[in-house]
């Protein structure tokens, strides 16, 4: 076939053809019948006849006929659309719900999971530690890492972060900052440059050098307007002097996904690096040498790391110590990943629900149109210009779907970041990301057509017959697709009713303290005005007078930290004797610490169940009491009577009486499982014989019937008076509880929009395909109830085939269900991923669901009038 | 009773134009003018092209590849675009010109009949 450009060339030349053929027809008509030249070539044009038609007719010849039939096919679609509009819009509405749900969630999904790393090739990075329980992610005692950066082959470079922490930054004002100290070679091996000034020197990270900083382009801009000059300036950090050096890039975070403002040189003494029982806890990166993965460095790193562990951790823990190297990328969403594989795998069944939906819909379209194509073909039309003429059909719909896919995605990723839990998922870095909407879109639009298709492919069959075979055909495969979807719908359901679960038991958890008229203000202190722990003290003692002298108020206690969150630090429980009893042989798991004051299980309602609790007057002598848990009590003295026992914390340097046991509470926040936990007093610094490890926090518990607008007139007010550069937050205990469920409740409300979509997507197709079947049957349902089928036999037939596609739809989807639950194990509280009951709920309220969706075709089917259907015939 | 030349000369003659023009350019290539004389003075008249239909159905035969048509200038200085059969062209006119045999002696023997 000539391309239609060529055509177009043509047309120039036809022109000349034309005018040649007139030439040459005059002159024979002047010749043969002896006319003038003028009358010649005036009969010669009209024999050759109009013009203008045969220019058509020419024109027709080379136009291209694609363009010309995907316009008379639009029209076509759009004349059939307007006299289908449920069904268009359902093809509309399923698609656009596809692609809606499917981008948003691919949107929070990708920059979490698969987003650049401020780091230059970042796959090559990785985090190396040891895991054990003291803290959630792997780390580094000071002497492993020293051991390892010596003696290692398998990095390019290794280096040490230490626990971030907050300075103050005093120019105008003190502003705390998120800042750490890092190695000399941090940077570089992150292979980050600074963006302006430079990176430290080694003779900088030498202990007692002059303090040097560099800050991150944030505070370069607010605080310095991004000039040069900055570099170079001496400013006041946490009370000492520290010259700039240089200015972090502006997307600049930590390897453990946090961000920071500050890094300083982390100064460490070689010789205090080396000491074993230097406890100086760092974080340690690494690059990976070219070639070698992180598995292979970690089978290869073995020898040390054991060297290391043997050298460091206590024997009888050691089984509990675990070496770790893993790409700084899962560290980072290590702690979302659960979640987002969840939220991946819901929207992906969604899809494939929206898909099956669109398909059964199209090919329940191509059904009732079989007449209308069999005819056409009849009349001539070419299976390729059927074929076109359903893509058209089927492009108008996944177009209209998509742009209306599109637009709900915009909405629903805006709507996202508002609704979503703070810090969650990392949703303040999602925007609408155009990939994500090319890949649902692409998905939907290819399934949408592949299922478009169907009417032209399926044509041979019979032209112009309504022949039964196909009927069953249809029939068979709509039924197939209604059961997946139903499949697909009932995972979905079950994973809404698993999380649903999961948050009730969250949200009425017992904590083992009451919430209620408990409010909690937490006091952060700045570092440099609160070096020492008197100074410390002196401000406890005077927010403490102060909040129990307000009226109104019950019970004042202090702590440093709040339940159910766990302690500051949480200890090895191996580190506790028992005077007269061996050391506690393979105890493993941590112990929860707080330091309280005596009011503290006043206020919180802790009930004591043996001996007594602290008192006042224990508060300035030195520190000698003990109140356990009874979870700890059951540890340490298993039936014994605890009271009056010798306690050791310290593995047996010094020792403490238990004076009493308390009542579990919930110290490693609400989902995990209670620790044992100690008490001890907050005692007047100069009376203590240890040095107590109180933090820059301070907890105020305030049980009382006061509304919190008062007491957050307090806190201006009052504080203000004491020290007005502490920062404080202020919360009631119930909300704050409430606050902890967010990031469940936020799956949760995703799982169950999912769940309900799919619900009304299956129960609408069955629905569909069940009414399809008893139309298809009527005659034979007709039949059978001309010949004494009661209506009763009529719908227990028709409900047959409902159970049948239900029935085998509930079994896939359960068989899903079961494999998919192991994955959602990790975000699941006090329920099982694969429960007995939440599948047999899901399963029978899916049944039910059938049930009633088939109810309507059923019935119909029973008042099938056998007289009218003949006489339609 | 004869039909008039008038009655024939219907769009493209039941069809067979595109057989005519291949039997005449069987004979040797010719130009669109050439083609229309030869017709009408081998069928002794009887047979008269539409002269508005002979255009368009070169067209598609040089579009199906049967001919091809190249510009030249003939004797008495004119330009004239003029047709050849190709290879495929005379393959179909062989094919054709059976097949049209067969169709009209069986539709004069039904005509005859009755």
């Amino acid at each position: 076939m000539t391309p239609f450009w060529k055509g177009w060339l043509r047309r120039e030349e036809w022109h000349e053809e034309l005018e040649s053929h007139i030439a040459m027809r005059s002159e024979w008509n002047q010749r043969q019948l002896g006319l003038t030249p003028e009358q010649g070539a005036e009969l010669a044009r009209r024999q050759l006849g109009g013009k203008l038609r045969l220019r058509e007719s020419i024109e027709d010849l080379y136009r291209p006929h694609l363009l010309a039939d995907f316009i008379q096919d639009l029209r076509h679609t759009f004349r059939l659309l307007r006299f289908a509009p449920g069904f268009a819009f359902l093809v509309i509405a399923t698609i656009a719900a596809g692609i809606a749900g499917s981008t948003t969630v691919f949107s929070i999904v990708d920059p979490l999971l698969f987003r650049s790393l401020p780091f230059s090739a970042d796959q090559q990075l990785v985090s190396v530690g040891v895991n054990g329980p003291i803290d959630a992610n792997e780390f580094a005692m000071a002497n492993m890492y020293v051991q390892w950066r010596d003696h290692q082959t398998v990095f390019s470079s290794l280096t040490a972060m230490r626990t971030p922490t907050q300075c103050d930054l005093e120019s105008s004002h003190i502003e705390r900052l998120p800042c750490v100290s890092v190695q000399q070679n941090f940077l570089p091996t992150l292979g980050v440059a600074p963006l302006a000034g430079r990176n430290f020197t080694l003779a900088e990270d030498q202990p007692n050098a002059p303090k040097t900083l560099l800050i991150s382009d944030r505070i370069w801009r607010n605080y310095f307007g991004s000039r040069p000059d900055a570099i170079g300036t001496l400013v006041k950090l946490d009370n000492a002097w520290a010259r700039i050096i240089g200015v972090l890039p502006a997307n600049f975070e930590l390897p453990e996904g946090n961000e920071v403002e500050l890094l300083q040189p982390s100064q460490l003494d070689e010789r205090t690096l080396h000491d074993p029982a230097a406890t100086i806890f760092l974080r340690a990166f690494a690059r990976l040498k070219p070639g070698i993965s992180a598995e292979q460095a970690r089978q290869r790193m073995m020898p040390l790391f054991q060297q290391s562990i043997r050298a460091t951790v206590p024997a009888e823990v050691r089984h509990e110590i675990r070496p770790i190297i893993r790409s700084v990328r899962d560290r980072i969403t290590h702690g979302a990943i659960a979640a987002s594989r969840m939220l991946l795998g819901a929207v992906g069944l969604l899809l494939v629900m929206s898909c099956l939906t669109v398909t059964n819909l199209l090919l329940a379209r191509a059904h009732n149109h079989r007449n209308e194509f069999a005819m056409r073909a009849a009349l001539g039309a070419g299976r390729s210009r059927l074929v076109r003429q359903c893509l058209t059909e089927t492009l108008v719909l996944s177009f209209a779907g998509g742009a209306l896919g599109f637009t709900m995605s915009c909405i629903c990723v805006r709507l996202l970041v508002h609704a979503a839990p703070g810090g969650f998922l990392q949703l303040d870095k999602v925007h609408f990301d155009p990939r994500a909407l090319a890949f649902s879109a692409a998905g939907t639009l290819f399934v949408t057509l592949l299922a478009g298709l169907v009417p032209s492919v399926r044509l041979p069959e019979g032209p112009l017959q309504s022949s039964r075979a196909t009927t069953a055909g249809a029939a068979r495969l709509r039924q197939t697709l209604i059961s997946l979807q139903l499949a697909c719908s009932l995972v979905l359901l079950t994973g809404a009713l698993l999380f649903t679960r999961s948050l009730s038991h969250l949200e009425t958890a017992q904590t083992g303290f009451s919430q209620n008229q408990l409010a909690t203000i937490s006091f952060s202190l700045s570092r440099s005005r609160y070096q020492t722990p008197e100074r410390r003290f002196a401000f406890d003692n005077q927010i403490e007078s102060r909040l129990k002298a307000l009226p109104g108020i019950q019970a004042v206690a202090l702590s440093d930290s709040m339940p159910p969150a766990g302690s500051v630090v949480a200890r090895p429980l191996s580190n506790i004797k028992v005077f007269g009893q061996d050391p506690l042989i393979g105890a493993s798991g941590m112990v929860a610490l707080r330091y309280v004051t005596p009011d503290y299980f006043r206020a919180l309602q802790i009930p004591v169940l043996r001996g007594r609790t602290f008192t006042e007057a224990e508060r300035n002598v030195a520190q000698q009491s003990l109140v356990i848990s009874a979870s700890l009590a059951h540890r340490l003295f298993s039936s014994a009577d605890p009271i009056g026992g010798r306690v050791s914390l310290n593995g047996g340097t010094s020792w403490v009486t238990v004076i009493g046991v308390v009542r579990d509470v919930k110290n490693d926040g609400i989902a995990a499982p209670t620790l044992p936990e100690y008490y001890l007093l907050r005692t007047n610094p100069s009376a203590a014989r240890e040095r107590q490890r109180l933090g820059l926090t301070t907890v105020a518990f305030v049980r009382s019937s006061l509304p919190v607008s008062t007491l957050r007139r307090w806190v201006q007010d009052d504080l203000a008076a004491i020290d007005p550069t502490v920062t404080t937050e202020l919360d009631l205990m119930p909300e704050h509880l409430l606050h902890l469920a967010d990031r469940p409740r936020f799956i949760t409300l995703v799982l169950v929009i999912f769940a309900t979509g799919s619900l009304i997507l299956a129960a609408g197709g069955l629905y569909g395909v069940i009414a399809f079947l008893v139309n298809s049957r009527a005659r034979e349902l007709a039949i059978r109830a001309t010949l004494g089928a009661t209506r009763r036999n009529i719908l227990l037939m028709v409900q047959r085939q409902t159970l049948l596609c239900a029935g085998v739809g509930v079994l896939v989807g359960l068989c899903g269900s079961v494999t998919l639950a192991s994955s959602a194990r990790s975000l699941l509280f006090e329920i099982g991923p694969r429960d007995p009951t939440t599948l047999a709920a899901a399963a029978l309220c899916l049944l039910t669901i059938s049930f009633l969706a088939a109810l309507g075709p059923s019935l119909t089917a029973t008042h099938i009038d056998p007289a009218k259907l003949l006489r339609a015939e | 009773m004869v039909p008039s030349s008038a009655q024939i000369a219907s769009e493209n003659l039941m069809g067979t134009l595109p057989l005519l023009i291949l039997k005449t350019l069987g004979r040797g290539p010719n130009h669109g003018f050439g083609i229309t004389l030869h017709i009408q003075a081998v069928s002794e008249g009887l047979l008269r092209i539409e002269e508005g239909s002979l255009y368009p159905a070169l067209h598609r035969l040089e579009r199906a590849s049967l001919i091809a048509g190249k510009w030249v200038t003939t004797e008495n200085g004119r330009r004239a675009r003029v047709y050849t059969l190709t290879p495929t062209g005379k393959k179909r006119l062989v094919e054709t010109e059976s097949n049209w045999t067969v169709v009209s002696a069986g539709v004069q023997k039904v005509l005859k009949f009755a």
